[in-house]
């Protein structure tokens, strides 16, 4: 799902109008439970979520069929993981396989992007007539800040940013995405330059005296949110280093590449040390319907080098062992290559890449046929796929519930289980 | 070709369905078979029931069979094509070939790097010499000097590379900065061109010795967000070698990659861009083949988007095409049959794009080329 225009043009303002609307409608309090809360503070763990919107090839990707019917023109190349072979677009991440886990049974329903974006980044549940969160305000909400005080849920895309309340379905807009449009923050959140920053200081000082006076009257949940979104939004103003892109260092984009996704998973590494639980890295134009193979050849590489140089660093600095890490689309593309050499959509047969905190290493779940169109064994669906992250997270899905109005909701779909075989 | 004999149009004649996807294809010096570069790795080759009065006496690959001259009066209609052993061996699909310019002999290479020679016509299919690992990769595109012997080859690995089109020796070889994607020999074989990912056009000596100049076909390359998409993907000379087109597409958007079909013809002495022929808008794709017709003017062959397409008729540095037949769907390839009476289109089979599975229950079947064949009409 493209954002449209509109949802971009959020300032300063309206973000942290926003986030109090949510408090001031519903609060915080009834989500989870006291306990609950207290585990998430205690929680260190965190997201790299990748997200290649329009569909990368498993073909040409994480599940290669070389010298078949549908295979294309590229070979498979070992990796660091014997007997486990991936596409010869992806060498850097062929290094880095024993650090990943492959989910090669992807079998989920819906073949168009304007659904099947919100229903696979949501879990696709049963239908509760409440629009599901997507996973990072999930995230957000079950695991909450970091002691960062950073927003908990970035999202570093092209374009233009801004906050995205809808990502949060009956969450409420508090656990919405903050997306940094080019790696830059919203419009209008930084402290405007006619402002000078002692008379900022007084401002949020008279702010939180208001805060507390208003606060010692009510219940604390309804003012959490509040508190949390000027101090988010203050933190941010503090730590623009963590997106400056002008601090990049030569070295480091050299090996993630002088590309979009090189310097959004350079921004990504960075937010995710400075303490951000999750962060979505959302790349686009991988719909490759036409010249697919061209298409491909032209995009995979430069994922491939993005991508498994922040798992390098990840590993090398030990986030990767609190980082449950992410690579995926909302769906795969066909086996059949049409008439313009292209791939169209696909979603029965298909792959995701994970690896990090509670997944397996070097794992590689689930077979497709030789000619990649069937499941050869168990096929997975997208709701098996949140439990295993959840159970990845350390967030028991099968029990913990959401409570949305008094009404309890299961965290993922409740006739589905985490995929046992891909986690640690 | 007296000019109220020249074509203006053509008419379909027949269609025959063949097994597979087809990248390119070409009819044998003789004109007695069609050869076609196939995405299931085979080589596959028809010939002729009843030949066209054009084509030569079947020959040998070291022969030098003549096309007779084009008869006159009203074209006599090749009645049925037989399909001849598929020449198989390859590891992976083919994309590319090339036919001797008098012999029978068929050049083919894969993905995987593996480049060899057949002799088109005969029952068997060893190849008259093989090398394994002529590239790293694949192998994008091949071509033939006019004399016929010397092979070009360029690929994904960047380099150029001339073969001996007897044994398969090399001769010479070019490493490149980027991925080649095209590459043409001037009428008098004295240079070659080849055409970059970025859309730049580099003259060599056919001996690769030295790149002379740089011609610029770059309104055909495009960034679009993070997909670099190269549209220039042939390269034709004029008989005279005056003027050397550079088409496909250009580019408006990756992903599906919308553009609009595009012919530059350059100056080949100066390097000026002349007016440039612009089929339809943005769903019509690339310009994936030309043939130069006897009678002075382009046949092409475009892709459109998935279920379209056109067989288009035009003269270089005229704005568009003076014929256009739609009836065809993703044109991949134009054959002209020798003398310039018949041509061959390769098209794809309808309804071959469509997300997921066509029907519940229904087998899952890969898509093909059929094969029409026209016959040129004033």
């Amino acid at each position: 799902m493209l954002c449209n225009p509109s949802e971009h043009a959020v300032s300063r303002r309206r973000f942290l109008g926003t986030a109090l609307g949510a408090t001031m409608a519903g609060g915080l309090g009834g989500l989870f439970s006291a306990r609950a809360a207290e585990a998430m503070k205690a929680s260190d763990r965190q997201v790299l979520f990748v997200w290649l919107d329009g569909g990368i090839s498993q073909f040409e990707s994480w599940d290669p069929k070389p010298n078949s019917l549908y295979g294309g023109p590229f070979r498979a190349i070992p990796t660091s993981v014997p007997g486990t072979h991936i596409s010869e677009l992806m060498p850097q991440c062929a290094r880095q396989m024993h650090r990943l886990c492959l989910l090669r049974s992807l079998c989920t329903k819906d073949q168009d992007h304007s659904s099947g974006v919100a229903r696979i980044q949501r879990g696709d549940p049963k239908n509760r007539g409440v629009p599901y969160p997507f996973f990072g305000s999930s995230v957000a909400n079950l695991l909450g800040p970091m002691e960062s005080r950073l927003p908990p849920y970035v999202v570093i895309k092209e374009g233009t940013g801004g906050f995205r309340a809808e990502d949060a379905g009956f969450l409420g807009p508090a656990y919405g995405s903050l997306a940094f449009g080019d790696g830059k923050p919203p419009e209008d959140l930084l402290r405007n330059a006619a402002l000078t920053e002692a008379d900022d200081e007084e401002r949020n000082a008279l702010r939180d005296l208001f805060n507390r006076r208003y606060a010692a009257q009510r219940r604390p949940a309804l003012t959490q949110a509040s508190t949390f979104a000027y101090d988010t939004a203050r933190e941010l103003m503090r730590r623009q280093d963590i997106f400056d892109t002008s601090r990049l260092s030569e070295r480091d984009l050299d090996r993630y590449g002088r590309t979009e996704i090189g310097t959004h998973m350079l921004i990504a590494r960075n937010m995710l040390t400075a303490g951000v639980r999750f962060v979505k890295v959302a790349s686009f134009g991988w719909d490759s319907h036409g010249d697919n193979f061209n298409a491909h050849a032209s995009l995979v590489p430069k994922f491939d080098r993005a991508f498994a140089s922040i798992l390098e660093d990840l590993a090398a600095s030990g986030l990767l062992e609190r980082t449950l890490v992410i690579a995926m689309s909302e769906f795969g593309r066909t086996p059949r290559i049409n008439g313009h050499a292209g791939r169209d959509h696909w979603p029965d047969s298909w792959s995701l890449a994970m690896a990090g905190c509670g997944i397996r290493a070097g794992a590689v779940v689930g077979a497709t046929d030789a000619n990649g169109v069937e499941i050869k064994d168990a096929k997975h669906d997208i709701g098996a796929v949140f439990h295993t992250w959840f159970k990845a997270l350390g967030i028991d899905s099968e029990e913990r519930q959401y409570k949305h109005k008094g009404q309890p909701l299961p965290l993922a779909h409740e006739d589905m289980a985490p995929i046992k075989e891909a986690l640690a | 070709m007296n000019p109220q004999d020249a074509p203006t149009k053509a008419a379909l004649l027949k269609t025959f369905q063949t097994a597979s996807q087809i990248f390119h294809a070409r009819f044998t010096a003789c004109g007695t078979a069609l050869v076609a570069a196939c995405m299931d790795s085979t080589v596959r080759r028809w010939r002729f029931v009843d030949p066209p009065p054009e084509a030569a006496a079947p020959s040998a690959p070291d022969a030098k069979p003549q096309p007779k001259p084009a008869a006159k009066g009203k074209p006599v209609a090749p009645q049925d094509l037989v399909e001849l052993a598929p020449i198989q061996g390859f590891q992976s699909w083919v994309q590319t070939l090339a036919t001797h310019p008098s012999a029978s002999t068929v050049y083919a290479a894969d993905a995987w790097g593996r480049l060899g020679a057949w002799d088109a016509l005969a029952d068997g299919t060893a190849p008259l010499w093989c090398i394994d690992h002529a590239h790293e990769g694949w192998i994008r595109q091949l071509a033939v000097s006019p004399k016929g012997d010397l092979l070009a080859s360029c690929g994904r690995d960047q380099y150029v590379r001339i073969w001996d089109t007897r044994d398969g020796r090399k001769i010479a070889e070019f490493k490149h900065a980027q991925d080649v994607y095209c590459l043409a020999f001037s009428p008098d074989g004295a240079q070659l061109v080849f055409g970059d990912f970025s859309c730049a056009i580099h003259v060599a000596d056919a001996g690769l010795r030295r790149i002379e100049r740089k011609l610029d076909a770059s309104p055909l390359y495009l960034l679009s967000r993070m997909q670099e998409v190269t549209g220039l993907r042939v390269l034709r000379f004029s008989p005279d070698g005056a003027t050397l087109i550079a088409a496909g597409c250009k580019p408006a958007s990756g992903g599906f990659v919308k553009g609009t079909p595009n012919a530059l013809p350059i100056d080949y002495a100066s390097g000026k861009v002349g007016e440039v022929t612009v089929v339809g808008g943005e769903s019509e794709g690339f310009f994936l083949d030309l043939g130069w017709h006897p009678a002075g003017f382009l046949a092409g062959a475009l892709s459109g988007q998935p279920g379209s397409g056109q067989l288009v008729f035009f003269k270089p540095g005229e704005k568009g095409p003076f014929f256009a037949d739609k009836s065809v769907a993703n044109c991949q390839s134009i054959a002209l049959h020798p003398g310039g009476r018949f041509l061959a289109v390769i098209g794809t089979n309808k309804g071959s794009n469509g997300n997921g599975r066509p029907a519940k229950g229904a087998p899952y079947l890969p898509n093909n080329s059929p094969i029409h064949l026209y016959s040129m009409e004033a």
